[in-house]
């Protein structure tokens, strides 16, 4: 491992101390030393005036693995007024598709103790959202040889609502489980820095769903349990 | 057949019921040789009102007044400021129920009859003399509210030695000014007292007055029409002369009928009940009631069990506690007895007043032979409990993550009876708790939209149930 290193900043340091400016219309195939870790930014015939010139640049990032924290807040105010705002834990595995797109596959976790609104009993509620959509990558800046990056994201995916609430009150039922579809959209920025990677972001996802009941004078109404949800977390790229 | 039926269930319900005052010195009161005491019952604030006159001639004072707090049973007693100083003979209090007032006026034996109202929110009083009143040799004072013109009525009395008639004014609430003129058709005499009473079935105020000078004579009414504003002044028909010192009235609301009770110097009371078909009065004593050198006679309607309570005083020097009679409007009998665990004294006055809230007879009283508190009485028609004294409920959404349901919450002051401990709960006649102690319930699963009937019912000690305290719920 740490010899791969090694290679990788002595190519960069060829390209740093060198005095002429690499150009991207004539750059050779690479076949020097560190070649293995140097890849060819365009392969294309060299040109004949040409000086030839080794560049190294970091290897493309083919996807990341993330784990993100975010504040959850429900559109609902139903939802605001029993169980509050909360941590929203989210595990992300994005697949890059060329340099400006990406599948990703998201799952969140919410989980609140509350109270209800009438005569206050206690009650918890989790939500699980999955979510399977595109991401569309714009990159903002990077370095020369593409060791750090920061991008720009647009996320969109239809959504997979499972959720289920405790009832700690004897006039309605004790688990609630409700599940539905619904979609999600949203805006981020990832920092990266070689297999590390940083990103922010901010959700907003809609969907109503609903649970059922035997109980008599009891309703189960729609229930929205779209958000917001800002955030941030670390990734592994590779 | 009927009637005996009633009459017979009356008497039984009588002996099973045991009745009895519970007496107590007013508290916070300063002693002193009060004359005279009078009572009425605040039905905004639920409150009972008590005021009394200093008749110590060594230098008299500003009259006191009293207010009773129904869950503390305690009295506040104060002077009522602003008074003038002086050797009140008398002072009477009413309730205005159009402004949540209460009046008193009291009078003096040199000067016009001073009159306050009792602001309830600033918690004061403003004294004035009545406008428009001559001076005089005032004995005694009576107010009234009318509530068809939401007009207080106040009348007094002159017994100087010169004889007079008796003066009435009327409180306009609007210009805040009295307009007093005496009555008319009124014989001269020494007067020595007056009582009004509103009658609501007709709209008329009534007026009696005593003439207690020694040639003695029956005791005179006048009713006031309100579309004429004139009074119409007669004796009271079929009442035997006498020399007497006090006369009462009290309307049942019931039968619709005027009371007036009187007491003699050396026999029982009498009372007289007005028919307003025939326009007569029937006259007889109260019986059972021992002879005595009478002083003063107090009425009062209990519109809880549609009874007339009569309380006198015996003023002799040998003292004596006072007496009160029941007039049950079944059997039209009176039952009389002393009014229990009251302390002997040389009782000139007794006031009564019925207390709605809490369906519960008070009465006061002074005691002129010593220096001593005021004393009240409470008496209570049935040894029920009584039951919560007010009440709320409303409907409150219950909501959960999932589910919705609608529940009915409510909420209740406890019974100003003492011994009561739990209450009941029934929704539409159906028991729905039992035994709660807490002031409060919640009834879970209601529907959505409906109308639900809660009764709470209060029991004591011994298992008795109150009647029921009725809150909806929609």
């Amino acid at each position: 491992m740490k010899f791969y290193k090694w290679l990788f900043i002595l190519c960069s340091a060829q390209i740093l101390f060198s005095n002429e400016s690499p150009s991207t219309d004539c750059l050779p195939i690479a076949k020097n030393h560190c070649r293995t870790h140097c890849r060819i930014y365009r392969n294309q015939p060299m040109a004949k005036n040409c000086k030839p010139q080794t560049v190294c640049f970091y290897p493309e990032r083919q996807g990341f693995l993330e784990g993100n924290v975010g504040y959850f807040y429900p559109f609902s105010s139903d939802l605001r007024s029993i169980v509050g705002q909360g941590i929203d834990y989210q595990l992300s595995f994005t697949y890059k598709i060329g340099e400006r797109f990406g599948l990703f596959a998201s799952a969140d976790f919410f989980t609140k103790d509350g109270r209800s609104t009438g005569d206050h009993s206690k009650t918890s509620l989790w939500i699980l959202p999955i979510s399977l959509g595109i991401k569309v990558f714009a990159t903002f800046w990077q370095s020369d040889n593409r060791f750090e990056e920061l991008d720009f994201y647009f996320a969109i995916a239809p959504r997979y609502y499972l959720s289920s609430a405790t009832n700690h009150a004897s006039y309605v039922d004790h688990k609630n489980f409700a599940k539905g579809i619904g979609g999600m959209g949203g805006i981020g920025m990832i920092y990266s820095y070689g297999h590390l990677s940083l990103d922010a972001f901010l959700d907003v996802s809609y969907s109503k769903i609903h649970s059922h009941t035997s109980i008599p004078k009891v309703k189960t109404p729609n229930v929205q349990v779209g958000s917001l949800v800002a955030g941030g977390g670390i990734g592994y790229n590779f | 057949m009927k009637k005996w039926y009633c009459i017979v269930l009356s008497l039984m319900m009588r002996i099973l019921v045991a009745q009895t005052w519970i007496t107590n010195p007013i508290s916070n009161s300063p002693n002193g040789v009060f004359v005279d005491v009078s009572l009425t019952f605040d039905s905004s604030t639920n409150q009972v009102f008590a005021a009394w006159a200093d008749g110590d001639s060594s230098g008299g004072g500003a009259p006191y007044y009293s207010i009773y707090d129904p869950l503390s049973m305690i009295w506040t007693t104060n002077q009522i400021p602003s008074s003038p100083f002086g050797v009140f003979n008398d002072v009477s209090l009413t309730f205005d129920s159009s402004t949540n007032q209460v009046f008193a006026a009291w009078v003096d034996s040199n000067s016009p009859p001073y009159y306050s109202i009792y602001d309830p929110l600033s918690m004061t009083w403003t004294t004035n003399p009545i406008s428009n009143s001559p001076n005089g040799a005032f004995i005694d004072v009576s107010l009234t509210f009318d509530s068809s013109t939401n007009q207080v009525f106040a009348a007094w009395t002159d017994g100087g030695n010169r004889g007079g008639v008796p003066y009435y004014s009327i409180y306009d609430p609007l210009s805040m000014i009295w307009t007093t003129n005496p009555i008319p058709n009124s014989p001269n005499g020494v007067l020595f007292d007056v009582s009004l009473t509103f009658d609501s079935s007709t709209n008329q105020v009534f007026a009696a007055w005593t003439d207690g000078d020694n040639s003695g004579g029956a005791p005179y009414y006048s009713i006031y029409d309100p579309l004429s504003m004139t009074w119409t002044t007669n004796p009271i028909s079929n009442s035997p002369n006498g020399v007497i010192a006090n006369v009462s009235l009290t309307f049942d609301s019931s039968t619709n009928q005027v009371f007036a009770a009187w007491v003699d110097s050396n026999s029982p009371p009498y009372y007289s009940i007005y028919d307003p078909l025939s326009m007569t009065w029937t006259t007889n004593p109260i019986p059972n009631s021992p002879n005595g050198v009478l002083y003063d006679v107090s009425l009062t309607f209990d519109s809880s069990t549609n009874q007339v309570f009569a309380a006198w005083t015996d003023g002799d020097s040998s003292g004596g506690a006072p007496y009160y009679s029941i007039y049950d409007p079944l059997s039209m009998t009176w039952t009389t007895n002393p009014i229990s665990n009251s302390p002997n004294g040389v009782i000139s006055n007794v006031s009564l007043t019925f207390d709605s809230s809490t369906s519960q007879v008070f009465a006061a009283w002074g005691d002129n032979g010593a220096a001593k508190a005021p004393y009240y009485s409470t008496f209570s028609t049935s040894t029920l409990p009584l039951p919560p004294s007010s009440g709320n409920g409303k409907k409150i959404t219950n909501r959960f993550p999932y589910e919705k349901e609608w529940f009915n919450s409510l909420n209740w002051t406890a019974s100003p009876s003492a011994n009561v401990i739990r209450y009941n709960v029934k929704r539409n006649g159906k028991l729905i708790a039992k035994d709660l102690m807490q002031l409060n319930f919640n009834d879970f699963n209601r529907p959505e939209n409906g109308i639900d009937i809660y009764a709470i019912t209060s029991i004591d000690t011994d298992g008795n149930e109150s009647s029921p305290l009725i809150i909806t719920v929609r």
